[in-house]
C-alpha cells in the first residue's frame, strides 16, 4: 500500500543483497576458471544473472510494499534503478577483485600492466586475477553492462537500459606461481594484452572476414567428418560414423561454424604475436620458444590456439624482415644466436601425431594469408616498431649497467646528466640477452661458485629485472608528474 | 650513481634519498625469542610480514612500532666512496627515527634498508616516494668490494643473523661446566 511503513531505499537493499551474492560469485569464479573469451563471456553473464536475481526479488517486494505494479509506466522508474545497480554492482565487484588482488602482484608488474593498457584504452577498467592455470588468459568485455541488461530485460533491453556508456573492461587472469618471474611476464605483457589492442583497432576480426574457405576444401573436411565414427555409439551395436547420424545441412553448418571459430581464433593469436614481436623484438620469439619447448608440445593444434611450431615458424620470418638474425657481435650478436639456435630446436624436434583435416587446411588458409596479417601489423606498428639499431643502442647499455649489478630501469647519459625511463621491451630484451651471455659475471660478482648459489643468484637477477621495471615505472611516473599541475 | 634520479635530491652537499616502496613488519608469534645463534631462514620467514604499496598509496608507522623499509634508489657506490644515512629532521622532529644503522661501505650495491621506529605519540602517514633521509658520502682509501649479506637488495632485508660468520666460532665456545 502506498506510503505504509518505513521505506528502504531500494539501492541500498540491492547492494545489500548483492554484496552476499557478491561473495558467492567470487567463489564460483574462482573454482571454474573461465577458459576462453567466448565462454568466459558466456559463463560471466550467467553468473551475474544469478546475482540479479536476488536483486530483481528485491525490486518486486518493493514495488509490492510501495503498490506499485511492475507493469505500470513505474516499471522504467524501477528500471533506472536497477541499472543504477547494476553499474555499482560492476563497480563493487571491480573493488572487491583489486583488494584480493594485491596480496598478490608485485606491484611493479601492476602498474606496468596497467599503464600499458590504459595507454591503448584510457578509459578501460583493469583487473588482475591470480588464478592457478599455467597459462595467461585476457577477456575483453566491450559493453558488460549492455550485455548484462540484454539478459535481465530481454524483452526491451535498448529502451530500459537506455544508451549507458559502459567502459571496456579487461580481465586478466595470471599464473599465480609466476607472479614475480619477470621472464614469464615478457609474455603476458607482450601477447596478452597485444590482444586488447588487437580487439580495439578490429586487426583480426577484419582478416577474418576476408579468409573464405573454398568449396573444394569445405567439400574435402565435409567427407573427412562424415567418415569419423560417433563418439557415443552403444558398444553392443554395429559402428555409426557421424555422417550416417547427422543429416548434410546438419553437418555442412556445423563445420561452417566452426571454421570460423577456428579461423577468427587463429589469425587473432597469430595477430597478437606479430604485434608482440613487432613492439618488442627479439625477446618475445625467445619467450614464447621457451615457454612452448619447455613444455613439450608444438605440433598440438586446438580450436584456439595454432600449434607452436606454426606460430614460432611466423614470429621468426617476422623478426627476419625486421632486420634480425644476421648479426654476429654484440647484444644483436646474442640475439641473432638465439633467433637460430630456435630454429635449429625447431627442426630437430620431429613432427608427431596426425592432426585433424580441419586444422591442416587453417594452417595452409594461414599460410596464404600471412602475408597480409603481417602487412596490417606492420601499418598499425608503423613507427613503434623495435628495430636493429634502437635494440643495439639500448640493450647495450642497458646490459652493462646490469653487468655492474644495477638494475637497468633507467638510461644514463652520464654525460649529459640525465636519466630516461628505460622501456619494458628494452628490459625484457636485456633479460634474456643477459640470461643468454652474462650469467657468470653475475656469479662472479656474487662470488656464487656452487650450485646451490648460483640458483640464489638467478633468483637475485629476477629480483634485478623486476627492481628495473620498478624504477623504469617511477620515473615514467615522476616526470609525468612533473610535467602536469601547477608550475612551482 | 643512484638510480633513479628523481629531482630535486642533491641539497648542500648531501644527496636526498626517498622512501620505497616494500615494507618488513614484525609478527607475533609463539616464538619466544629471537636468538642469533639459533636462527634460519625458515624462522626468519615466519617472523616478518612483508607489504608491498603502489607508488600512490600510504603505509602507516604506529607509536613505537618498528618498520623495515628501504629506499626507492639504488645505490651504486665506488670502492673508495663510502656514505652516511642520516635521518631528515623534519621526520624526527614528528618522532620517527629512521637511520640507525648509518653507513654504507665502499663498493655497495643495493637499495638501502632503513630501520624506521616511531617514538612518538602519533600514527604517522609515510607515502613512498617522500624524502626520508640524506646521505652524505666520505672518500676512502680503495677496498675490496665486499660481497656483504645484503648485497644487491632490492627491498628491506630481514636480518641475517645465520649467515654471521662468527656464529659457529660462537657456537663452538666451551661452556664451562656448572
Amino acid at each position: 500500500m502506498a506510503g505504509a511503513g518505513p521505506l528502504v531505499d531500494p539501492l541500498d537493499l540491492l547492494l545489500s543483497n548483492a554484496e552476499k551474492d557478491l561473495h558467492s560469485f567470487e567463489q564460483v569464479l574462482l573454482r571454474k576458471e573461465v577458459a576462453v573469451p567466448q565462454d568466459g563471456q558466456k559463463a560471466l553473464a550467467k553468473i551475474l544473472q544469478k546475482v540479479s536475481q536476488s536483486a530483481r526479488q528485491a525490486i518486486r517486494e518493493e514495488a509490492s510494499a510501495l503498490g506499485l505494479n511492475p507493469q505500470s509506466d513505474d516499471k522504467e522508474a524501477l528500471a533506472r534503478r536497477y541499472q543504477q545497480f547494476c553499474v555499482d554492482l560492476q563497480e563493487l565487484f571491480l573493488d572487491y577483485l583489486r583488494e584480493t588482488d594485491q596480496a598478490f602482484f608485485a606491484p611493479e608488474i601492476r602498474w606496468a600492466i596497467a599503464r600499458v593498457l590504459k595507454e591503448m584504452v584510457p578509459a578501460c577498467k583493469v583487473v588482475l586475477r591470480p588464478c592457478s592455470q599455467p597459462v595467461p588468459r585476457i577477456q575483453v568485455f566491450l559493453n558488460l553492462e549492455r550485455d548484462l541488461c540484454r539478459i535481465l530485460f530481454p524483452e526491451d533491453p535498448e529502451r530500459l537500459a537506455g544508451a549507458a556508456d559502459s567502459p571496456l573492461f579487461v580481465f586478466l587472469s595470471y599464473p599465480q606461481i609466476h607472479a614475480r618471474n619477470p621472464f614469464f611476464q615478457t609474455i603476458i605483457m607482450s601477447h596478452e594484452i597485444l590482444h586488447l589492442r588487437d580487439e580495439v583497432r578490429g586487426l583480426s576480426r577484419q582478416l577474418a572476414g576476408q579468409v573464405e574457405l573454398k568449396s573444394v576444401d569445405f567439400d574435402a573436411l565435409l567427407q573427412d567428418l562424415k567418415r569419423q565414427p560417433m563418439l557415443d555409439a552403444t558398444p553392443s551395436l554395429p559402428p555409426v560414423t557421424i555422417g550416417e547420424r547427422f543429416g548434410e545441412d546438419e553437418l555442412r553448418a556445423s563445420i561452417s561454424e566452426r571454421w570460423a571459430k577456428i579461423i577468427s581464433n587463429w589469425l587473432a593469436e597469430i595477430t597478437a604475436d606479430l604485434l608482440a614481436v613487432r613492439l618488442f623484438g627479439p625477446c618475445y620469439a625467445v619467450a614464447l620458444a621457451d615457454h612452448s619447448l619447455a613444455n613439450g608440445v608444438i605440433d598440438r593444434d586446438s580450436d584456439t590456439h595454432p600449434c607452436s611450431r606454426l606460430r614460432i615458424g611466423l614470429i621468426l620470418e617476422e623478426l627476419k624482415q625486421m632486420g634480425y638474425g644476421r648479426h654476429t657481435t654484440g647484444v644483436l650478436g646474442i640475439a641473432s644466436a638465439q633467433i637460430r639456435s630456435i630454429r635449429e630446436l625447431l627442426a630437430a624436434r620431429p613432427r608427431r601425431g596426425a592432426n585433424l583435416l580441419i586444422y591442416e587446411k587453417a594452417k595452409d588458409y594461414v599460410h596464404k594469408a600471412r602475408q597480409r596479417i603481417s602487412e596490417r601489423v606492420r601499418d598499425d606498428v608503423g613507427v613503434d616498431a623495435y628495430q636493429a639499431p634502437a635494440f643495439h643502442q639500448e640493450v647495450g647499455k642497458l646490459t652493462e649497467l646490469l653487468e655492474m649489478g644495477v638494475p637497468p630501469g633507467e638510461l644514463l647519459d652520464l654525460r649529459a646528466k640525465t636519466a630516461e625511463p628505460a622501456a619494458l621491451r628494452a628490459i625484457f630484451n636485456v633479460a634474456y640477452t643477459f640470461q643468454a651471455s652474462r650469467l657468470d659475471v653475475l656469479f662472479d660478482l656474487l662470488g656464487a661458485k656452487t650450485p646451490e648459489s648460483r640458483i640464489d643468484s638467478r633468483s637475485k637477477l629476477d629480483e634485478l629485472l623486476l627492481k628495473a621495471v620498478e624504477l623504469s615505472e617511477v620515473s615514467h611516473a615522476w616526470k609525468t608528474a612533473e610535467k602536469s599541475g601547477p608550475e612551482g | 650513481m643512484i638510480t633513479p634520479r628523481l629531482s630535486p635530491c642533491i641539497q648542500g652537499g648531501t644527496i636526498d634519498i626517498r622512501l620505497g616502496t616494500k615494507f618488513v613488519v614484525g609478527r607475533r608469534t609463539r616464538e619466544t625469542s629471537l636468538d642469533p645463534l639459533d636462527v634460519d631462514p625458515v624462522l626468519a620467514l615466519s617472523l616478518q610480514e612483508r607489504h608491498e604499496i603502489g607508488l600512490s598509496d600510504s603505509f602507516v608507522v604506529h607509536p613505537y612500532q618498528l618498520v623495515l623499509a628501504c629506499t626507492l634508489e639504488y645505490l651504486s657506490l665506488p670502492r673508495d666512496l663510502a656514505a652516511s644515512v642520516i635521518g631528515r629532521s623534519t621526520f624526527g622532529r614528528a618522532g620517527l627515527i629512521s637511520a640507525t644503522a648509518t653507513h654504507v661501505h665502499p663498493g655497495y650495491k643495493g637499495c638501502l634498508t632503513l630501520e624506521l621506529l616511531n617514538l612518538g605519540e602519533v600514527p604517522i602517514v609515510l607515502h613512498p616516494g617522500l624524502r626520508i633521509a640524506q646521505l652524505v658520502f666520505q672518500h676512502q682509501g680503495p677496498s675490496e668490494v665486499p660481497c656483504g649479506k645484503y648485497f644487491l637488495a632490492t627491498g628491506p632485508e630481514f636480518p641475517r643473523m645465520w649467515k654471521d660468520d662468527d656464529a659457529r666460532i660462537l657456537l663452538n665456545l666451551e661452556r664451562p661446566t656448572p
